[in-house]
């Protein structure tokens, strides 16, 4: 990994509303961008975001927003030739983990910050038993050796709810089911006691019974332990029953920031209204058509001009194409990057604001 | 009943069924041995499945991994030789047609498949690939197979001057219109379709939903709809049969197995289905199953739902005993005749 130019004091950025205790985690304008033989891939584009002690935060978007690449550099997982980070800082608890040392940064992953993957099967070594995937962190990170490692990686398997603990110790990755292996997985990543858990998207490969056994798992832990905890997913209907704020990515920019509530409520950016309104839910009263997102996110390979929504949103500005709009909190508070003030899913009647197109035919006659 | 089931029960009672499968049954022999084979284990992957479908209707199939909704489909087609039971398409036994008769058939029996990276030949152009069935069946002249083509191309959305592209120059959503427009191409009367959007990002998803509506009204077709994320079934199908290890555990209207859900493996299911509403998720009961799907090459007497039953704890231990030993049928609930279910316990 590149080591970034020193960014001094980037604190512009406007963060959560609320005092509260010191961030676990701090994201700050954050880029991440690959060098391939077309030019640069810009991933992310500037993101800035903290987590605080014992929440869930939750990281949405869709397939290349910029949300798994995000956590990977957290960890630094990401190869660096590719790889640069041309400018931010990740804080954990105020150390920058760009600037650590490669020796230092193997302390902070896999023993206080701690991750789980989609596909446990690529995480797992399928040549070594269970236990002994187990034991290399608890030897590693909590210096426990023979018996009592082997006794503490039981102990862990068993708090994931993984039955008989005692043989499943020896078992290998490929005798367990999806839903087990994603339980060691987990077990794997707790047992060190980490204060950050960074999940990125650990149900998806899951069948949606299994997928409820560990998201429910993954609540009760979280709980019992006050750990921290960011969750990457593409999925709204499990951000809703995991998280207590929502940070909204597109094309490697955050969209929206809110409180889960306020989010799924009101929410005040365009994508996110548009990504509420194209998937049908199961409760619904139907009958309605869903409302896809038409058109295709932007290729990455150009820095963004304007904001990259635009070519797809239906409440489109002439100045969004030229103007990149900002996370900034509107008129109530609630971060945004977008130029119009969206209540209730449709603009804010413009107040003589500025003339010229005005948001979209369909939100004419709507009022808040 | 709802409206809309009810202009759906309304469309089933006139019109005949299209599709009939009675008793179907897909087992796969499980062998063993070097020099000399034999079988060791029957994978009894469809147990006994029967269902119909009308014209211009959606019967959604849902069910886990390994439940055997895609075995069942593959069996409908052909594309397996069931093992037992009769798949009859307007009155026509297919089990026992072969040959030519069964690939005349198989042009009104389509099906869309979930992977639209890997369903689509990657060294032919988007034209050559619709315009394949339609060369399979019948000598077109030039001049109307480009017009065919065109048409079939206009009808899902996609630009007609787009033919001599690649698939790699497509994203997955207009991939799965390619497989879409290919499956159009002999205008059939049914198309299987087998977690068609399960590979999108959700704003992708609904374009190709919607999609396959506006086909299902303005064509008149019947879709078998394979999926297993409920709130998508829900969405499009007319009934909804829930599967689980090689059997229909619960059958009926779209509306009515959400709201009213009986059996207790289906109850598991649509409680595990995540909704996005916060306040909503943050009060719902789940219930939890324990354990894993029993093993699929296992024979039972009883039902197959037993070993992780959560009535199990509420109902006495000769009930209990009974579900071990004898297996319950689907059959309609007392208070509605639309609504099959297999449990000795709800009904």
């Amino acid at each position: 990994m590149t080591t970034p130019a020193p960014s001094p004091a980037a604190a512009a950025g406007a963060p959560g509303q609320g005092p509260a205790l010191a961030p676990v985690l701090a994201v700050d304008d954050l880029h991440v961008r690959f060098r391939t033989d077309d030019g640069h891939v810009h991933a992310v584009n500037g993101v800035t975001f903290e987590v605080r002690p014992g929440e869930s935060l939750a990281l949405v978007g869709e397939s290349g927003c910029g949300k798994s690449v995000t956590s990977m550099t957290i960890l630094r997982l990401l190869p660096s030739p590719p790889t640069e980070v041309p400018k931010g800082t990740i804080r954990y608890r105020g150390d920058d983990l760009l600037r650590l040392s490669n020796r230092q940064m193997r302390r902070v992953r896999g023993g206080k910050v701690a991750m789980i993957f989609q596909d446990p099967m690529t995480s797992l070594n399928p040549f070594l038993r269970v236990g002994r995937q187990l034991t290399e962190a608890i030897e590693l990170h909590l210096g426990l050796r023979g018996a009592a490692a082997r006794a503490r990686a039981v102990e862990a398997l068993r708090e994931v709810g993984i039955p008989g603990p005692e043989t499943r110790v020896d078992a290998y990755p490929h005798e367990l089911s999806g839903g087990m292996r994603q339980r060691v997985m987990i077990a794997m990543a707790l047992v060190t006691g980490p204060d950050l858990l960074i999940a990125d998207e650990p149900t998806t490969a899951l069948d949606v019974t299994i997928q409820a056994q560990i998201l429910d798992l993954m609540r009760r832990l979280q709980r019992e332990r006050g750990m921290s905890m960011i969750l990457i997913t593409h999925d709204l209907a499990v951000v809703a029953g995991m998280c207590t704020r929502v940070v909204v990515m597109y094309a490697g920019r955050i969209v929206e920031e809110a409180p889960v509530d306020d989010l799924f409520d009101d929410p005040r950016h365009p994508y996110t209204l548009a990504l509420l309104e194209s998937v049908p839910r199961l409760d619904a009263a139907l009958g309605r058509r869903l409302r896809p997102i038409e058109g295709l996110p932007p290729k990455l390979t150009e820095p963004p001009v304007g904001c990259s929504f635009a070519p797809r949103c239906r409440f489109v500005l002439d100045r969004c194409r030229t103007e990149t709009p900002w996370l900034e909190p509107d008129a109530d508070g609630r971060l945004r990057a977008c130029f119009v003030p969206l209540r209730r899913g449709r603009p804010l009647a413009p107040a003589g604001g500025p003339a010229g197109a005005g948001p979209a035919a369909e939100g004419a006659g709507g009022s808040t | 009943m709802s409206d809309f089931e009810r202009v759906a029960a309304a469309a089933s009672a006139v019109a005949p069924p299209l599709l009939e499968v009675t008793d179907l049954e897909m087992h796969f022999p499980k062998h063993e041995g070097v020099f000399v084979r034999r079988e060791v284990a029957r994978v009894r992957a469809v147990n006994g499945v029967s269902f119909t479908l009308r014209p211009g209707e959606t019967l959604g199939l849902v069910g886990e991994s390994g439940c055997g909704k895609s075995t069942l489909a593959r069996a409908v087609l052909q594309l397996h030789r069931p093992t037992g039971g009769s798949v009859r398409f307007k009155g026509q036994e297919l089990t026992r047609l072969s040959g030519e008769a069964l690939r005349h058939v198989r042009r009104d029996l389509q099906m869309i498949f979930q992977d639209p990276y890997a369903s689509l030949d990657p060294r032919w152009t988007i034209g050559q690939i619709v315009a394949e069935p339609l060369l399979n069946f019948g000598r077109p002249s030039r001049d109307e197979l480009r017009a065919r083509v065109r048409a079939l191309m206009l009808t899902v959305g996609l630009d007609p001057d787009w033919v001599e592209r690649y698939p790699h120059e497509f994203s997955g959503g207009q991939r799965q219109r390619i497989g879409v427009a290919r499956a159009l191409a002999l205008e059939p009367q049914v198309i299987f379709c087998d977690e068609p959007v399960s590979a999108l990002d959700v704003s992708i998803q609904a374009q190709i939903i919607n999609l396959l509506e506006e086909l299902q009204q303005r064509l008149q077709l019947a879709y078998v709809f394979i999926a297993h994320d409920l709130a998508v079934v829900r969405h499009l199908s007319h009934r909804i049969a829930i599967m689980y290890l090689g059997r229909i555990v619960e059958t009926a209207g779209r509306d009515a197995i959400v709201e009213r859900t009986r059996h207790p493996y289906a109850r598991a299911l649509l409680s595990a289905v995540p909704i996005p509403d916060p306040k909503l998720e943050r009060t719902r009961e789940r219930v939890l199953l324990e354990g894993n799907l029993p093993s699929p090459t296992e024979a039972r007497e009883g039902c197959d739902f037993a070993s992780r039953c959560p009535l199990r704890k509420t109902i006495g231990a000769s009930d209990a005993e009974r579900c071990l030993r004898e297996r319950p049928p689907l059959v309609p609930a007392k208070d509605d005749a639309n609504h099959l279910v297999a449990c000795h316990h709800v009904s």
